[in-house]
């Protein structure tokens, strides 16, 4: 109890609630521009924090994560680029909900789906930090092939009415996450010559390519096109307000998205945009009406962003448990951390509870500011919608190749940007969708890993899928999925084949 | 509030510190403008916050900002290969690892060798530690080579593909006559995890990676590869000490290309050798769990030469 006194007294000072303010904003911001990503903000917000006490450095940085980690959504709902990989689940439903005149609606719950998450992940983390770290410990090599092939079994469900394409771009994706270095024996492969892909196609630059660019190219061809809003928008008219019904359909889908976010924050290496677009996937699975997906289902929003802010406060149990960061952006944390002498892992977290307690009190407090920002900055953004596209467009262009030049410092990199916007735009052009490239290369080296790490466990034999119970449990999910989706997809083709379905961007 | 004070104290300072560069600009000699400090590695890794603690106190000594800056990617080639690229004027410096600077060149042609370098100075040596779970059998490295020899191929050990501690391994194996399997890892981490998880029997690492786990007993150290002990793990004996002479220790230092001036690289390794000399410096960096093991030019260069040596044949061979 005087832990939790000790730590609320370091916490509420004005100096940590103004660094968790600026983080949040900043976060916010950094998160909703296509092309600035969390990750690099944490980088260039590092070296601050080496001067300010541990946990003001470590607020301001948590204020950053949480912020960006929401943030994303902001753009994907209102101009349909997500500003970070994990929110382009959220643009599927938010950006159509958008184009229907109810942009409030979709930003009222991204924010309330994600502050809602965010608690259940500080509680996980506070009260349920060693079970759940003994959770991710049993998550081995088998297990990860097992999830990945199980999150890959959804890609069909993010086609948007046609997969077979959907699960071309998907193949399309795993096929680009194996340039670069061979991740088992280190030796270099498919670099095409180029030494700049020694390390892969940039990440970075495939996805401000794909959304941000792909978008902008397409916006481009309709250059007189009026802004999606005339006038103030104002948040009270009904339209973008939540309904009873709307919530009635999403309460359920946070409290499952939230702990499963929550797992999967707390398995090292899987990270938000997995979980983001697992927890859609389940929820469209398991939803009666699969067809509203993609048109504006309030609970595809709901999932999504519940999904992603379940990571944020998870990734830290088995940094603090175990000494090894759930995600990129809790490993470059760690910095700030070890610059302090304070390594993380379970010494940190047994024998330095006085730190430990001001932590938890600190995350908390971060979710409470990010509340109260969020819905204080939201009739703000929703101004967005008014900018002309003329204007707006442009401007992301603009910061797109920025951002990819100061993540990268590579020109190598922006080209590739560009090229992945051609690809984008193309397959946007021809109906298909542009989620799965994204998932099948976010999970590619997880599924190869994991399959030839167990390879190497089981001295050769694949059987070792099969044993371990966990791992034998994602491959049964994984083929009841395939199932779920197959039939609803080829019933909805047969609803839909009387009347051929009109092109994307009629 | 004190610590508002100085961040508004540090931001006041940047446009004076502008100015005054620009001062120094117009008068001659080494340094007259900021200079770029390549990390071949991800920010908030150990090469990354060593570089960042490093970056303040050699600015001042040289009366010039220092900004860190992570080229990442290729095994660490891309970074090293952007400070060869860079104009050869001094005021582009590598922040140099056995990883990228001796591993990664040898394993592939990747246009550089470690000679094409100028050294300034070594900073660390960083101590390998072989780590156990606490409920292993074995308390000593005998205990484990006995039980391996007994039951070839049976264990696993994890590390990253033909990183310093996966090949330190390997040379223990082949001097003790055992079979060891490795299971490649994407880092110190995933293995300390997989270790945990009871997916490997052992791992080879950078002791502070698993610094936190062996101070709580969730981990032992059978043995550290350096020819002594290590200050930070006193109880841990070496390997040599167990009769098994193998050795490994991945360095953190500084380079510049060759054919930067002889005036920049002196200019820089005095200043280098006066930080790391410092004993505020070294208070900060070992509360870091990273102990400075300083070495000036000449011997730094020593160590990659005899690095360079050592490993060849081993990752020639592939």
């Amino acid at each position: 109890m005087d832990l939790l006194f000790a730590g609320l007294e370091q916490v509420f000072t004005v100096e940590t609630l103004s660094l968790i303010a600026i983080g949040l904003i900043v976060g916010i911001i950094i998160g909703a521009i296509p092309g600035l990503n969390v990750p690099l903000a944490v980088a260039i917000a590092l070296p601050i924090t080496f001067k300010l006490s541990p946990i003001g450095g470590l607020a301001m940085l948590v204020g950053i994560y949480k912020g960006g980690t929401y943030g994303g959504s902001l753009s994907a709902v209102l101009i349909n680029v997500p500003g970070t990989p994990a929110a382009a689940a959220t643009a599927l439903d938010g950006a159509a909900l958008t184009r229907q005149g109810k942009a409030g609606k979709a930003l009222r719950m991204s924010l309330y789906a994600s502050i809602i998450a965010e608690v259940i992940s500080d509680l996980a983390l506070i009260l349920f930090a060693v079970p759940v770290a003994a959770f991710a410990l049993k998550i081995g090599p088998p297990e990860t092939f097992s999830v990945g092939v199980f999150a890959l079994t959804l890609v069909g469900v993010l086609s948007q009415g046609n997969m077979l394409k959907g699960v071309m771009a998907g193949a399309l994706g795993l096929l680009l996450s194996t340039f670069g270095v061979d991740p088992l024996t280190g030796d270099f492969r498919l670099t095409l010559g180029f030494d700049a892909l020694s390390g892969g196609w940039s990440f970075i630059a495939l996805v401000i390519g794909v959304f941000a660019v792909a978008e902008a190219l397409v916006k481009v061809e309709r250059p007189l096109e009026k802004p999606m809003a005339m006038g103030t928008v104002r948040l009270s008219d009904p339209d973008h307000r939540l309904s009873r019904d709307d919530w009635r359909r999403s309460l359920p889908v946070i409290t499952r998205s939230a702990p499963i976010g929550v797992l999967i924050g707390a398995i090292p290496g899987l990270g938000a945009a997995v979980s983001a677009y697992l927890n859609y996937g389940i929820t469209r699975n398991l939803s009666k009406t699969p067809e509203r997906f993609g048109q504006g289902a309030i609970e595809g929003v709901a999932a999504a962003e519940s999904g992603n802010n379940a990571v944020t406060s998870a990734t830290f149990v088995p940094l603090l448990t175990l000494g090894v960061p759930g995600d990129v952006i809790t490993a470059i944390m760690l910095g700030a951390f070890i610059v302090h002498g304070l390594i993380p892992g379970p010494a940190l977290f047994e024998q330095n509870s006085a730190f430990i307690a001001a932590f938890f009190v600190m995350v908390v407090v971060t979710t409470g500011l990010h509340l109260i920002i969020g819905r204080l900055g939201m009739p703000l953004f929703v101004q967005t919608t008014r900018i002309s596209n003329k204007f707006l467009f442009p401007a992301i262009m603009v910061l797109s190749v920025t951002g990819v030049y100061v993540t990268t410092n590579s020109f190598f990199d922006v080209f590739t940007m560009l090229g992945f916007g051609l690809l984008g735009y193309f397959m946007i052009k021809c109906s298909f969708p542009v989620a799965p490239l994204l998932i099948g290369f976010i999970l590619g080296p997880l599924i190869e890993i994991g399959l030839r790490q167990s390879v190497i466990m089981s001295r050769g034999s694949f059987d070792i899928f099969l044993t371990r119970p966990l791992s034998a449990a994602f491959l049964a999910l994984a083929a009841v999925s395939v199932v779920i989706v197959g039939v609803r997809e080829w019933r909805l083709a047969r609803r839909n084949t009387p009347n051929p379905k009109t092109p994307e961007g009629d | 509030m004190t610590s508002i004070r100085k961040i508004l104290k540090t931001l006041a300072i940047v446009p004076v510190a502008m100015a005054m560069s620009l001062a120094a600009a117009q008068a001659a000699g080494y340094p007259s403008k900021p200079l770029t400090l390549i990390v071949t590695w991800p920010a908030g890794g150990s090469t990354d916050v060593i570089a960042r603690l490093l970056a303040e106190p050699l600015g001042k000594e040289l009366g010039q900002p220092v900004a860190v800056v992570n080229r990442k990617g290729g095994g660490g080639s891309l970074g090293t290969k952007a400070a060869l690229d860079a104009p050869k004027d001094g005021y582009t410096v590598l922040m140099t690892t056995s990883g990228n600077h001796i591993l990664t060149p040898l394993k592939k042609d990747v246009g550089y060798r470690y000679d094409d370098f100028v050294p300034i100075g070594q900073v660390v040596a960083a101590t390998l530690a072989l780590a156990v779970r606490a409920d292993s059998p074995w308390k000593s490295l005998d205990d484990m080579i006995k039980d391996a020899k007994a039951n070839p191929g049976k264990y696993n050990f994890g590390g990253v593909p033909f990183g310093m501690p996966h090949l330190t391994l390997n040379a223990l194996a082949t001097e003790a006559g055992v079979e060891l399997v490795h299971i490649p890892m994407q880092g110190g981490a995933p293995g300390a995890k997989a270790l945990l998880g009871g997916d490997i029997a052992m791992l080879p690492a950078n002791a502070s990676t698993v610094a936190s786990n062996l101070k709580a007993g969730k981990m032992r150290a059978l043995a550290v590869f350096n020819k002594e002990r290590d200050p930070a793990f006193p109880d841990v004996p070496t390997a040599k000490e167990q009769g098994h002479p193998v050795y490994g220790s991945p360095f953190v230092g500084m380079a510049v290309a060759k054919g930067v001036p002889q005036e920049a690289v002196d200019r820089l390794r005095a200043a280098l050798q006066k930080v790391a000399n410092d004993p505020d410096f070294q208070a900060k960096a070992v509360k870091t769990a990273t102990a400075i093991t300083y070495l000036p030019a000449d011997d730094f260069g020593a160590v990659w030469a005899r690095d360079w040596n050592a490993y060849e044949p081993v990752l020639k061979k592939k």
